[in-house]
């Protein structure tokens, strides 16, 4: 028995109703892969920016906004640490070291972080070409930020995306530093003002994968200094980096910690959990995103299943219609002495063939779509993300190809229980 | 190769309505026989009673000593895979098939290799004289009815049915058609039954039955 040339036939038949019904499947089966490649690509390139930064301590607010500040440098309104407490934590016997976090300039599109030298070279793994800064108009830049040793880069108050739509003065470092800092509205809104002066590029780092690459990272004392806070140091001094003067200490939206040991880190984290400040491991913060990431998946992959189940039954309606064309033909079959069973198999065949034809298609369509969103975004966040192709991927692709040829034995039965002699006619 | 059909008590109905009924009816292999009668009386409906495709309210349809009225379904398919050959009036070609595999198609039904029937098929296709790569939508309806004739031919059966197997031909096709279903009888030794009004074909005929008010009359 060989019903594969009447499969042929068959699907050469309507060859234009096969194509776009192969091509709604493939589709179907795309977006699903794409969702579920992009969820992981997001989680993954998330963790891994996330990598190097073990606890962060910051004053009390929304763990999520101080994430997505110090790790992902994306622009929130988060309120100050206050000085006496960065510099108990600064000396704190438990850390292997500690770096603070200030954010709140930029330099085009990039925003402009202040920390000690010590860090970038920690979060970069030594630098790319140049030395780190070692005075206060000095900067660093991430592997992607357009500037080259020896540039010098204009720094304006306010973040890029604040810079774009003029509303300086939304800018997150004041809505903490209100209380010691008496810019105007209008000071705001000047991008350069006096306070900023340029800055000269000696390093740029090693490419982190993470927001940091697009970012101009200067000395902390830069950012006091612009924001006519001080330099944690006493006047006249004009060294940077390590030890500050605990009188002298500016408040600070972040320290990032690295402890000696696992112990040292929940200790830490305990110890700095009070009234006045906030610890948390990054980790845990965005274990409990992907956990509702992870539901919102979930919904999404279940909708996007049912999707793909009503896209394959409205495509199987279809199929009986352009089945019940080529009803005669089977029923000459039928009377040149096949079985019933030769024709259910050729339907089914027929109809599988295009199931299993959208289901292939559509993986390295939904890869591809996923692909360029990955790219998009990581363009946007500065978070690099890979679109792979896994398990859950080709699990879904399966489970969608296992429902199309349950579903088509739908127009297998019906031609398979059709009358040969009603067909005949 | 050669079929003995044997009728008995043959009755069929339609709408609670007798169609027709044949007492008795004795046909022997190598005969030509035409089923003849106005439209509407039953001449299509009693060639699938005798090829099994339908079966009958009551009586008997005796191929050799098998009732095709008593088989199931499966039994009967198998049957008309092996024994029988059907013609038609529209040849029911598959258009997306060249002509060499429109006559395979009933190799590919059964559990033979099709492979082995290439040479056969080539054969008929020659002896007929229709090219075996062809559109079959560019051939002639006369070429396409001989596609369809080697077609059932192919698994050399012993009885072949014919339902108006010239009434889409011009004369000079049907008549070559017409001589070839003969020659299945008379030559090869096979049943042949047609369902016709063509009257170079009726003309022809070993046999003539004519189907009237249920009755069918052995026309002379």
């Amino acid at each position: 028995m060989n019903p594969l040339p009447i499969v042929r036939a068959s699907l050469a038949r309507n060859p234009l109703t096969v194509i776009l019904f192969t091509l709604l499947i493939a589709l179907a089966v795309a977006l699903g892969i794409a969702i579920s490649v992009q969820e992981r690509a997001l989680r993954q390139g998330s963790a891994r920016a996330a990598d190097r930064f073990d606890l962060i301590v910051a004053a009390p607010g929304s763990q999520t906004d101080l994430l997505f500040s110090t790790v992902f440098l994306r622009p929130t309104a988060v309120e100050l640490l206050p000085g006496q407490i960065v510099h108990q934590i600064l000396n704190d016997k438990d850390a292997r070291f500690v770096a603070p976090i200030a954010f709140g300039d930029s330099h085009r599109d990039s925003a402009v972080v202040g920390t000690t030298a010590d860090f970038v070279t920690y979060l970069s793994n030594g630098l790319a070409e140049g030395q780190p800064f070692t005075s206060i108009n000095q900067a660093v830049v991430g592997s992607l930020v357009d500037a080259r040793v020896g540039d010098t880069l204009e720094i304006s108050h306010g973040h890029a995306d604040d810079l774009t739509d003029g509303s300086g003065d939304a800018d997150s470092y004041d809505a903490g530093d209100h209380h010691d800092h008496d810019h105007t509205e209008g000071e705001a809104h000047d991008h350069h003002d006096h306070a900023h002066e340029d800055v000269t590029v000696t390093g740029r780092m090693k490419p982190t994968g993470t927001p940091w690459d697009h970012a101009v990272v200067v000395p902390v004392e830069y950012i006091w200094n612009a924001h006519v806070m001080g330099t944690g140091h006493a006047p006249g001094d004009t060294h940077i980096g390590p030890p500050w003067q605990a009188d002298q200490m500016p408040g600070l939206p972040a320290l990032v910690v690295k402890p000696d040991t696992i112990a040292a880190a929940y200790g830490l984290r305990s110890r700095y959990r009070t009234a006045q400040s906030t610890a948390f491991f990054p980790a845990e913060t965005l274990v409990e995103l992907y956990s509702v990431m992870g539901g919102a998946t979930r919904v999404m992959s279940w909708l996007t299943l049912a999707a793909q189940v009503l896209v394959v039954t409205a495509i199987l309606g279809g199929m009986l219609a352009v089945l019940d064309l080529q009803r005669q033909r089977f029923a000459v079959l039928r009377a040149l002495g096949a079985s019933a069973a030769y024709v259910f198999a050729s339907v089914w065949i027929y109809v599988g063939t295009m199931i299993l034809a959208g289901a292939v298609l559509g993986l390295p369509l939904g890869w591809a779509a996923s692909a360029i969103a990955t790219s998009v975004i990581s363009n946007a966040t500065g978070v690099q993300m890979t679109a792979t192709l896994g398990w859950t991927e080709l699990r879904m692709a399966a489970t969608l190809l296992a429902l199309g040829f349950a579903l088509a034995l739908v127009p297998a039965f019906r031609l398979y229980r059709a009358s040969v002699v009603a067909g005949l006619r | 190769m050669s079929a003995h059909l044997t009728l008995s008590d043959l009755r069929h109905d339609l709408g609670g309505e007798a169609l027709f009924s044949l007492p008795a009816l004795d046909l022997r292999p190598g005969q030509l026989t035409v089923l003849t009668g106005p439209s509407g009386s039953g001449k299509t409906t009693l060639l699938h009673l005798l090829a099994g495709l339908m079966t009958p309210t009551a009586g008997r349809v005796d191929w050799d000593g098998i009732d095709l009225a008593r088989l199931p379904e499966v039994a009967r398919d198998r049957w008309r895979r092996k024994r029988a050959g059907l013609v038609f009036q529209d040849f029911h070609l598959i258009p997306e098939l060249s002509p060499l595999e429109n006559v395979l198609v009933p190799a590919w039904l059964g559990a033979f290799s099709a492979s082995r029937k290439r040479g056969r098929a080539q054969e008929l296709l020659a002896r007929f004289g229709v090219p075996e790569r062809a559109r079959v939508a560019v051939l002639s309806r006369g070429e396409q009815q001989r596609v369809a004739l080697a077609r059932a031919l192919l698994m050399e059966p012993a009885v072949i049915f014919a339902d108006e197997p010239t009434a889409s031909l011009d004369s000079a096709s049907g008549a070559a058609v017409a001589q070839t279903l003969l020659a299945m009888a008379r030559t090869e030794g096979r049943s042949v039954i047609a369902a016709s009004h063509d009257p170079a074909l009726i003309a022809l005929a070993d046999r003539r039955l004519r189907l009237e008010r249920g009755k069918p009359v052995e026309v002379a």
